[in-house]
């Protein structure tokens, strides 16, 4: 895969390119995802893993270990005593690092919704970076929430400051 | 022991314990026995009436009452027996039956988080499910959600 944006010079071997450009391609093309799956999604992430879908081609495989993981995709409902656990994981993953929230449940709570142990979406507990509707969503729809991280990491800049969890959990405390 | 026999059986326990027998639309026997003697009534339908099965302990949250069901289960004929025992809303407690049926371990744990009954005697009497600081008791139909989600948040 060519990075893009490349300028041809007249110099030889020589490629002009910028430092986003670079770090951006690099991290789109290699989203090691974490292996976190909590409820009945897990079941369409397995899916998307095997040959049929083989989401490996976009370079998006699973590890085992937060310390390897980019990608956090929360596949289920966060409850109580959840959150604790998602936010461990998430600050054991190394910067930088993104979430995607899959199905309904972890979009918003779902139907389980009025469920007295039932926290009302991902994004309470943890920065969501991508939403993917559905219950739970087809294979297709996790593999183009990942073209759309892969376009989102492309518009982001090594200026931008990350949001770190501190920050996400004064955010938190405006809403409740 | 037929359908018959198995109605004797619920009457006689019925009477035994000052109880009473309804008779639900699937033919199942429901013997409403008092809280208070519920180890012996568990011992009795247990090594009496040979009951060594308990599917689910269950809690029913009425106005003025708990009422904690047992789901038993006699797998020498197949028949199914139902106990029910009410407890007080108001800090109620009923014996364990976790010696007689060593299943009600867990399944009195849920109940007991669930609806506010104690259950005296029990080995393990922590929550089961719910955090440890969880408020209230969420299947009581009092139970408020209004809020919950500073709770379920709190240390967010």
């Amino acid at each position: 895969m060519t990075p893009p944006h490349i300028s041809d010079t007249p110099m030889p071997k020589v490629l002009l390119t910028t430092v986003d450009n670079v770090f951006n391609w690099a991290r789109k093309s290699s989203l090691w995802f974490l292996t976190f799956g909590i409820a009945c999604c897990a079941i369409e992430l397995i899916s998307v893993n095997m040959s049929r879908y083989d989401l490996e081609r976009f370079g998006v495989i699973p590890r085992a270990t937060p310390r390897q993981a980019d990608v956090m995709i929360i596949a289920g409902n966060i409850n109580k005593k959840m959150v604790e656990v998602t936010q461990v994981l998430y600050e054991q993953m190394a910067d930088p690092k993104w979430v995607i929230a899959m199905g309904a449940c972890a979009v918003s709570g779902g139907v389980f919704q009025e469920g007295y142990n039932v926290v009302k979406g991902a994004d309470k507990v943890v920065p969501v970076d991508i939403y993917i509707p559905g219950c739970h969503p087809r294979p297709e729809a996790l593999m183009h929430g990942f073209m759309k991280l892969q376009e989102k990491i492309e518009s982001e800049s090594l200026k931008d400051r990350r949001m770190t969890l501190a920050d996400r959990r004064i955010e938190i405390a405006k809403h409740v | 022991m037929s359908d018959m026999d198995l109605n004797k059986a619920a009457e006689e326990l019925a009477t035994r314990f000052q109880g009473s027998v309804a008779t639900t639309a699937d033919g199942k026997f429901n013997v409403t026995v008092p809280s208070e003697s519920m180890t012996e009534v568990a011992e009795v339908v247990r090594n009496e009436m040979n009951f060594d099965l308990l599917h689910d302990v269950s809690g029913l949250d009425h106005p003025d009452s708990i009422e904690i069901v047992y789901h038993l289960y006699r797998t020498s004929d197949h028949n199914a027996l139902v106990l029910r025992a009410s407890v007080s809303r108001d800090g109620g407690s009923i014996a364990t039956v976790t010696p007689v049926w060593v299943t009600a371990n867990w399944h009195e744990r849920e109940t007991a988080e669930l609806y506010g009954v104690e259950f005296i005697g029990h080995p393990d009497p922590r929550k089961l499910l719910l955090a440890d600081d969880f408020p209230g008791f969420p299947l009581r139909k009092d139970w408020s959600h209004d809020d919950i989600d500073s709770y379920l948040l709190s240390d967010a």
